[in-house]
């Protein structure tokens, strides 16, 4: 796809030669570095702690470790304050992507994961140093496994690596409850790390100064950093979030509908009065009867407009399954349905093709009466991620969703699909969809909704739907393209008007000739009634194609038309 | 739970122990302790004085650092099953076998257990040895073995 390099070149570029990136890196290891100096010199020359310095580097080293770890443990929980997030996105989108919040979440564990090995190697060699010299009456194994700091810390880095070894993607992927369940375990390293320091173990007394009151140990003796109480703030909020979230969860919540489409899809429309949301974002929805614990991610597929709140859900995990089951569409029913309706689409295809708008066989509704039990309850919580209020800020928008990450656009395009025949469109005046998939198939309840779009259509001009299929195709299915496709007027792989072109786009040169068009003035008429136009971009999708889209994008912008790119997250 | 493969898990696991393993047989060897010898010793004014039944651990660790460098060459071994840097370890059936592997760690616990800085690789270890055990049982292969089935090639693999 892209030319990107490779190995330590390409790490190269990536972290240094890309402004912002350098930025961060400078700023993140940088004030890591400079607050390990700091800890390290406030222990070394610090009068009152002589007794513990004749431990010199060690002791110097996780002095420095440790007050960089409680960096980490506050920061570690700042970009999972989802709710906060949300309402200060909108101010701070120029001074940071308030969308990476999870890549940053990820940075600061890496940091987490090397600061703990310097300050737990640096431990190990104080404790046996405190036995050697007896600098305090006490053994290394007493430290480590009668003492508070001890005792937590082992068990935080215990924590660590369960939490680790099932975050990573593959496992994620694979088993998500194993992720979600031993991501919990996070509930009891934050207490771990609040009561690390209990132990007052950095002290001038020979022995620790406990008292009776909160927090059981004066400061007088008590030496430490005392950093929980900054540590402890994003945990409250953390915490409060949770709390609120949970009571969100809780208010009246209806599912009204479920609709199995002929792809395999279920459609959930769901009922909540409290629940207010903008195009192109997500939530998170628990099912009690299939899992009283789990909350699974989802992006809204209906418009703010609509009067319920849907999600298209497939049945590829455990738990999609699940919920299959229960509402009587398990895997066997939906490959029933499929099948059947694929069946009946071919018989009535031809006919269909010439007499109105084709269809891949209808979805079939579930309602209360159809299942014994009735429908199951539901919760919804959200709404997250960035709202894409933003496509009526320009006059052209191109809006490019590569495989999975074309179902944000469902919700954005019924969006301005209803802002449209209001006549509210904004500045927008033209639509430019681009569709980049595999196989579009399996997306068979986007195609119908695009259908629907497409369809409504008064002004033939404002939306261009483009679709590009890269499978790479058998040469039996290229002549069965080439019959059917020809004078007929509905796209046969699609059933759209718009029709599908293959292999992957050209980016430059689409847009090169976008360029091209609104400079002849065919595109935009009476555009110079405006100083410059405004051609926005907003993608969703794998991150190596945002990289290449970027740079197609940003090498067109000229005097009159200035180019743009975001790219949203689900 | 769900479509955990095992073994995947374990092999995060193993990666942990093992590297751990290795970093504490490293330091191990600058700071020698039979991690077991406050049971019948006392404490002198130098330390933990060893009883004489920590004597013959007292010879091969602090005397000889055997258990540490054992345990580093182990772990090498182990992480070069978990990342196979040649081929020929990607054909062995070390690299299959999930028992194998596991009986491995278990070496690695039954080491790293003994000295001082051992403590938390011989935790991570047992971890590594149910994830693995666990996938032994499920009968879970490796994609390797996977692609080689059906293919008569004298009855390997």
């Amino acid at each position: 796809m892209s030319k990107e390099p490779e190995g330590f070149q390409g790490w190269v570029k990536r972290e240094f030669l890309t402004l912002r990136r350098a930025i961060f890196n400078f700023l993140w290891y940088g004030t890591q570095l400079f607050v390990f100096a700091y800890g390290w010199w406030s222990q070394e020359t610090n009068v009152r702690l002589a007794a513990l310095n004749g431990l010199q580097w060690s002791v110097w080293t996780s002095r420095g470790a440790g007050l960089v770890l409680a960096l980490d443990g506050f920061m570690i929980l700042v970009p999972m304050l989802r709710n906060i997030i949300k309402l200060l996105r909108p101010r701070l989108t120029w001074l940071f992507p308030a969308d990476e919040n999870i890549w940053f979440h990820r940075q600061v564990a890496y940091s987490m994961a090397f600061w703990a090995m310097v300050h737990t190697t640096a431990h190990y060699v104080n404790f046996i140093n405190v036995e050697r010299t007896q600098v305090r009456i006490e053994t290394a194994w007493q430290i480590h496994y009668t003492q508070a700091g001890g005792i937590s810390g082992h068990v935080m880095l215990l924590i660590m690596v369960l939490m680790y070894t099932t975050a990573h993607h593959k496992i994620r992927a694979q088993c998500f409850e194993a992720f979600w369940y031993t991501h919990h375990l996070a509930f009891f390293f934050m207490i771990g790390l609040y009561a690390h320091a209990t132990g007052c173990f950095v002290r001038d007394s020979v022995d620790p100064d406990y008292t009776y009151y909160f927090p059981f140990y004066s400061t007088d003796h008590c030496l430490g950093y005392e950093s929980w109480r900054f540590t402890i703030w994003p945990g409250i909020l953390y915490f409060g979030e949770r709390m609120y979230r949970e009571f969100r969860a809780r208010r009246a919540t209806q599912l009204d509908k479920v609709l199995v489409h002929p792809s395999g899809a279920m459609e959930l429309r769901i009922i909540k009065k409290s629940f207010k949301y903008t195009a192109g974002q997500w939530l998170f929805i628990q099912v009690p009867e299939v899992s009283k614990l789990q909350w699974h991610p989802f992006t809204i597929t209906s418009a703010p407009e609509d009067p319920y709140v849907s999600v298209h859900i497939r049945q590829v995990g455990d738990w999609t399954q699940g919920l299959g089951e229960r509402l009587g569409a398990g895997p066997n029913v939906v490959a029933q349905m499929t099948k059947a309706a694929l069946k009946a689409a071919d018989k009535d295809e031809k006919v269909a093709l010439e007499y109105g708008m084709p269809t891949r066989g209808e979805f079939v509704e579930i309602d209360e009466t159809m299942n014994s039990r009735g429908l199951p309850v539901v919760r919804i919580d959200g709404p997250f991620g960035a709202p894409a209020e933003d496509v009526f800020e320009s006059e052209v928008a191109v809006l490019v969703g590569a495989g999975i990450g074309v179902t944000p656009f469902a919700s954005i395009l019924k969006h301005i699909w209803y802002r449209q025949r209001r006549g509210n469109l904004g500045a927008l005046r033209r639509v430019e969809f681009i569709w980049v998939c595999r196989d579009a198939s399996i997306f068979g309840w986007f195609q119908s909704l695009l259908q629907e779009i497409e369809a409504a259509q008064t002004d033939p001009n404002f939306l261009r739907i483009n679709i590009y299929i890269t499978q790479k195709v058998s040469q039996d299915t290229i002549y069965n393209l080439a019959v059917n496709d020809v004078g007929s007027a509905y796209d046969p792989l699609t059933l759209l008007r718009s029709r599908t072109m293959f292999g992957r786009p050209d980016w430059k040169s689409v847009f090169g000739r976008l360029r091209m068009a609104i400079e002849g003035g065919q595109y935009l008429p009476g555009r110079e009634s405006t100083l410059k136009t405004r051609v926005g971009t907003y993608y969703c999708g794998p991150s190596p194609l945002a990289k290449v889209l970027k740079e197609a994008t940003l090498s067109q912008n000229t005097e009159t038309i200035r180019f743009s790119f975001a790219k949203e997250h689900f | 739970m769900g479509n955990l493969i095992w073994h995947d898990w374990a092999h995060f696991l193993g990666l942990t122990s093992a590297t751990y393993a290795l970093w504490a047989g490293f330091w191990g060897l600058f700071f020698r302790k039979f991690f077991w010898d406050m049971i019948g010793g006392t404490l002198g004014p130098q330390g933990i004085i060893p009883g004489p039944n920590s004597a013959f651990f007292e010879v091969i660790i602090v005397q000889i650092p055997l258990v540490q460098i054992l345990t580093m060459v182990l772990s090498v071994v182990l992480l070069m099953l978990e990342l196979p840097p040649v081929q020929a370890i990607k054909d062995s059936f070390a690299y299959r076998n999930f028992m194998f592997k596991a009986s491995l760690y278990f070496i690695l616990a039954f080491h790293t257990i003994l000295f001082y800085q051992g403590i938390n690789a011989a935790i991570y270890s047992l971890v590594t040895i149910i994830a693995y055990v666990r996938a032994s049982v499920r009968g879970e292969l490796m994609p390797e073995q996977k692609a080689n089935k059906g293919r008569s090639r004298g009855g390997e693999a």
